[in-house]
């Protein structure tokens, strides 16, 4: 057990909203503050908004951010002793935080170790089945291709196999039934290879119209730990979270208290320090199974803040410390309902393709209840260098019915013109009937596609938008203004 | 002259036919009476025949970007010469402009090319200039190497249009 | 300024027979109008659509600035001639509003007969182009023609007024400076070649736009050389190599897009800093002129009513109002601009004529452009009025009304009758616009009286030569004299001979003005200056 101490000055080794997010609580905490920032975002808010900022250089503007070298050199030459790194990026690295560790800087997460453990998805379900819980069935790839297949069989169908090193949506696919199971198999280990490095595979028992329902966790370097209530992410499109809500609709008191000591105990036999969050799978018929333990903060974390007023981000740093938690279990309460809405630069109608262009203009939704976090601003340039998400829109209500209006609300006040986004179609979610039961599933897009098309707009509508436009032409005002009076009082006068 | 302007897939055009104490533009084939507001920061207020709509509305080029009614549209001024003219210039062959010399050629036969791909480098009056493609197409045959000397209206190279 | 207070009563039985007989009339005129500009044989217009092109109100409407007005000039021109073979005289001629500029246009009508040049088309050219002259106003020619009308050739060519006066008139508008683009579409052949060749800017459509002084044939017939139409003078020769014309096009469309965006480049001239102030729309509807203007021409009428509806707000400054009261004069604003206005009420005296002498004087010192509304039998005859020197006083408001430096603008609203049409603007004076109304008429005297000289004439000479004429052949002879009499004076055929700039609906008369006005403020207004005055 180490002494409390104090940080000179915190790196963010993040961009966009997270930095952003993570940078404001630094200048709460009145923390010196540094950011990151490839030649590209140059403009970005959080530049302006750090102490410090440090150019990160690299052959794409990604590679710059995971250059652990160059950002351990930087932290070396400005006097840096913490890194907060955000999500993506170098956030469960364990080989960064060894190089810090090296350094002298503080990373501001939990040990490598444990990021090691977890971070191994055969690994971390193996420890977590070892103490006693919930996993789906699965089998997990020894190299032996005849085993595998035969174990696959034996879990049953539908079954979900992905690469036992990856993350994300990248690699995993469902099998309904044995024929071709081989081949696919094979592809599966291509892919595997291909995309991770390591051409091992993972398959479990799928589970049909499952929920992902997660737990924030935090625990401290005294050994406490406590979990801020789950969040349900079960809106998904491509294995990405689209909306996300707080408390589940789907948990009863009892199922929300086993399923959040459940992840206490998990965490717990970690010895998990800092932030983390544990994934299951919620079957519709109340059993939930552990799917992955993130090491970071999350995309979603805001609205765990929304209901229990906790700084997630705060309490990180403050574990980083060497601080025991501000919290105990019984003093974190869920309060009301929030949502988060991710506002991506996509097409949603085209398949969710991304889309590129330069924000013209940019209005925050402002009201009770409304959080926008984001890291955009009027003139950049959105392409696919990063991630197609811009920002976050967050509601916090006394129930779900009031937080589904709030974000309507937030929607219809938002405004991002010159990129488009998905933020129609997060209105379509927010009103459909199934939505606004809570009878969601990971397969909710997908299930409801075709009431979740684009609206019919009335003609009328039409007519307006083409008005306005025109009337907002330079080249059709201009013409317009070029005529000379008495012309323009005559109209079209023939004789 | 009626000014065209695209929304989605659609092509329309747009006139003002009056100008005077009341505004009307005919829209398609529908005459709107229309008051529109500036307003400030991009907030803008129609009211069309009657009814009103606000919006916001930012500009990019000939890219006129809306939100209006909680929907976002995206609609194009498209320019009058270019919605007036037919493909570009077809293929054929591509002829010096002067006489000169070859520093480079850039593609091989049977390339594809898009209209202002360069093709060849060129040098003459001591001045170089690149010989681009005049249209979509495959390179066909390249009448000319490095170091080839030319006179004016030699074919240097042919596209062949797909 | 005050507002005429109209003694018309809309419920009277005059009103009503005038309305009746003038809607009668401007049905006439409106059905004239309606085929000269649009009735064309069909095959006419198929072969047009055959060769891909627009018809030439299309093209002309797709030039404009949507949203504005034009002012067709002479649409009835040759309507009397020919046996009606070239209705509108085979071209459209106008003012309209291009990129906010105005401009004169000059159309080919390829709808009749490949757009040939009969000679009133030559006129009605050559008419437009010195409007643009005198008004200094850049001109469009939108070129689609074969060519003059060669059956006709020798009313057309050689003369000074001819076809080679189009190409003087280019000249000489290019040397003051007025800008000209031709959009050629279809063929330039001969004299015509000219037009786009003396324009500044030239646009050429790919395929059906062509220029040469002679055709393939003709080239063929004289020197035997075989050549293709596009090698000949075609849009990329002419565009690539001899340079003749500008801009080669694709379309009709991309044609049009590219010369309105020509004329976006031109310098928007200062116009004349007229004396002006906001139109305002006449109180009295100018509708009302229907039940005004008289069924019967020889009906004497107030034209302070017609005032009352051409005129802003219907307010009008009278000057001299007690005085020579058979001519009214005095000052008004039409479409915000101050004008004065003489007009008639009846026939010229000593006093009413030097009443003009002095007004036109008048508004020559203060720069008013003048309006006549023309309804005059003519100068008082008579032994006194000689006495009293008729024929000096007519003189002198011949005299200051010719050498008038203002814009002068003459409305034929009835009859129009010897001196008379001297005095008040006639076509010899250089109206800058003269527009009838449909009822009008023009001769060297009355209908009547001049039906009897004449018919007195022919009686006499068939006597004289031994034919005894029963009481039927005298009636006969009458009314057909009568008939030819009223037929030549008829607007119609005045306006067949492009005696005027067009025939217009009475109620169109402040619009017409207006723009006619508003052009006219393109060229600057001289210092008064006259010749001698008989005192």
């Amino acid at each position: 057990m180490s002494a409390v101490r104090s940080f000179k000055k915190v790196l963010v080794a993040n961009r966009g909203e997270i930095a952003m997010r993570i940078l404001r609580t630094l200048k709460d905490l009145g923390l010196p503050s540094a950011v990151l920032y490839h030649r590209q975002e140059i403009e970005s808010p959080a530049l302006s908004f750090a102490d410090e900022a440090f150019e990160v250089f690299g052959d794409t503007p990604v590679s710059a951010y995971l250059d652990i070298p160059q950002i351990v050199e930087l932290c070396k030459t400005h006097g840096v002793d913490a890194v907060h790194p955000g999500y993506g990026f170098l956030a469960e690295n364990a080989a960064f935080v060894r190089a810090l560790d090296a350094a002298g800087v503080c990373f501001i997460g939990p040990r490598p170790e444990v990021m090691n453990l977890m971070g191994d998805k055969i690994g971390s379900r193996d420890f977590v089945a070892e103490r006693g819980f919930p996993i789906a069935p699965s089998v997990i790839d020894d190299g032996d291709e005849d085993k595998l297949i035969a174990s696959i069989i034996e879990i049953g169908f539908p079954v979900l196999i992905k690469a036992s090193a990856g993350g994300g949506g990248k690699g995993m696919q469902i099998v309904r039934e044995a024929d071709g199971l081989r081949d696919i198999v094979a592809t599966a280990k291509v892919e595997a290879q291909r995309y991770f490095g390591d051409p091992r595979v993972y398959a479990e028992r799928y589970i049909e119209s499952p929920r992902h329902i997660e737990v924030q966790v935090l625990g401290d370097e005294h050994g406490n730990c406590v979990h801020l209530w789950e969040r349900e992410c079960s809106i998904q499109r491509r294995f990405q979270k689209v909306i996300e809500e707080t408390p589940s609709p789907a948990l009863t008191p009892e199922l929300r208290k086993d399923i959040c000591e459940s992840a206490v105990g998990i965490a717990k036999a970690t010895n998990y320090t800092g932030a983390g969050t544990i994934e299951f799978i919620f079957a519709p018929n109340g059993d939930y199974y552990f799917l992955e333990m993130n090491t970071r903060i999350q995309v979603e974390h805001p609205i765990t803040e929304m209901v229990t007023g906790v700084d997630l981000v705060a309490e990180q740093v403050r574990i980083a410390m060497g601080h025991p938690l501000s919290y105990r279990q019984e003093e974190i309460k869920q309060v009301g309902h929030a949502i988060e809405c991710r506002i991506c630069a996509e097409i949603p109608d085209d398949d969710f393709a991304p889309a590129a262009g330069k924000v013209l203009m940019l209005r925050p939704p402002v009201g009770e209840g409304m959080r926008f976090d984001s890291g955009s601003y009027e003139g950049q340039k959105v392409g696919t260098a990063f991630d197609s998400m811009i920002a976050k829109l967050i509601v916090h209500a006394e129930d779900r019915d009031a937080a589904i209006a709030r974000a309507g609300e937030a929607l219809e006040q938002f405004v991002l013109l010159g990129v488009e986004t998905n933020s129609d179609y997060l209105g379509r979610l927010l009103r459909h009937p199934a939505f606004i039961a809570g009878e969601t599933n990971t397969g909710f897009i997908k299930d409801h596609a075709a009431d979740l098309g684009p609206d019919a707009l009335s003609a009328d509508l039409q007519t307006a938008v083409l008005a306005t436009a025109a009337l907002s032409d330079r080249q059709f005002v201009a013409m317009m203004d070029e005529v000379p009076y008495p012309y323009r009082l005559m109209k079209e006068w023939r004789n | 002259m009626r000014y065209t302007f695209k929304i989605g897939e659609e092509l329309v055009k747009v006139a003002p036919r009056s100008m005077a104490d009341e505004l009307i533009l005919a829209i398609g084939e529908q005459n709107c009476r229309v008051v529109f507001d500036h307003g400030r920061e991009g907030r803008c207020t129609l009211t069309l025949d009657g009814r009103s709509y606000e919006s916001w509305v930012a500009r990019d080029g000939d890219d006129i970007y809306i939100k209006m009614a909680s929907h976002y549209f995206k609609v194009t001024a498209v320019d009058p010469r270019a919605a007036a003219s037919g493909a570009s210039a077809g293929a054929g062959a591509i002829s010096a402009p002067m006489p000169g010399v070859v520093v480079e050629v850039l593609v091989a036969e049977g390339d594809t090319v898009v209209e202002g791909d360069k093709l060849l480098t060129i040098e003459s009056m001591k001045l170089q200039s690149t010989v681009r493609a005049a249209c979509d197409g495959v390179v066909g045959r390249i009448h000319v190497s490095e170091g080839s000397e030319f006179n004016k209206d030699d074919v240097l190279v042919e596209i062949e249009s797909e | 300024m005050r507002r005429i207070q109209s003694r018309v009563n809309i419920n009277s039985p005059e009103y009503q027979e005038n309305l009746k007989a003038n809607e009668a009339r401007l049905g006439e005129f409106h059905r004239r109008q309606n085929a000269a500009r649009h009735e064309r044989p069909q095959r006419d217009l198929d072969r047009l659509a055959r060769q891909g092109k627009m018809l030439p109100r299309e093209r002309l409407e797709m030039l404009l600035d949507p949203g504005t007005p034009f002012l067709e000039l002479s649409t009835l021109a040759a309507g009397e001639h020919y046996d009606g073979d070239s209705p509108s005289a085979s071209c459209i001629t106008g003012i309209g509003i291009v990129c906010g500029r105005e401009v004169l246009i000059h159309a080919n009508d390829s709808t009749v007969k490949g757009g040939a040049w009969y000679p009133m088309t030559i006129k009605k050219i050559v008419r437009a182009m010195d409007i643009a002259i005198e008004n200094h106003l850049p001109v469009i020619h939108l070129c689609d023609s074969a060519g003059g009308f060669l059956p006709l050739q020798s009313e057309l060519f050689g003369d000074k007024y001819f076809a080679g006066r189009i190409f003087r008139n280019q000249a000489i508008l290019s040397k003051m400076g007025c800008k000209q683009l031709s959009l050629v579409f279809g063929h330039c052949t001969a004299g015509g070649a000219y037009v786009p060749a003396l324009s500044d800017y030239s646009v050429i459509v790919r395929g059906t736009g062509a220029v040469f002084l002679g055709g393939p044939p003709l080239v063929k017939a004289a020197t035997g050389e075989e050549v293709t139409v596009e090698e000949l003078g075609g849009a990329d020769m002419h565009t690539s190599v001899s340079g003749t014309c500008d801009y080669p096009a694709d379309t009709e469309e991309e044609a049009i897009a590219i010369g309105r965006e020509i004329v976006a480049q031109w310098s928007k001239k200062k116009k004349w800093d007229a004396q002006q102030q906001a139109p305002e729309a006449p109180y009295y509807d100018p509708k009302e002129l229907y039940g005004i203007i008289p069924a019967n021409i020889k009906t004497q009428f107030d034209m302070m009513e017609v005032i009352a509806r051409v005129v802003d707000g219907s307010r009008f400054h009278e000057y001299q109002p007690a005085y020579g009261k058979t001519l009214i004069c005095g000052f008004a604003h039409i479409w915000g601009y101050k004008v004065g206005i003489i007009g008639n009420n009846g026939i010229l005296f000593n006093d009413s004529s030097k009443k003009a002498s002095h007004f036109i004087q008048l508004c020559n010192q203060n720069k008013t452009p003048l309006v006549f509304l023309q309804n005059i039998t003519g100068y008082m005859v008579g032994r006194e009025y000689e006495r009293e020197g008729i024929t000096k006083d007519g003189a002198k408001m011949i005299m200051v009304q010719a050498g008038s430096e203002v814009p002068k603008f003459t409305i034929m609203t009835n009859g129009s009758y010897g001196a008379g049409n001297y005095g008040m603007c006639g076509r010899a004076f250089d109206s800058r616009f003269l527009f009838s109304w449909p009822n009008s008429e023009i001769s060297v005297m009355g209908g009547e009286q001049a039906a009897k000289t004449l018919a007195t004439i022919k009686t006499t000479q068939l006597e004289r030569e031994g034919k005894t004429l029963s009481d039927e052949e005298r009636a006969k002879i009458y009314s057909d004299v009568t008939d030819d009499y009223e037929h030549q004076s008829s607007a119609y055929y005045t306006s067949s001979l492009i005696w005027d700039d067009g025939i217009i609906d009475p109620a169109d008369t402040r619009n017409a003005l207006g723009m006619a006005i508003a052009t006219a403020m393109n060229a600057p207004i001289e210092d008064p200056r006259y010749g001698v005055l008989r005192i």
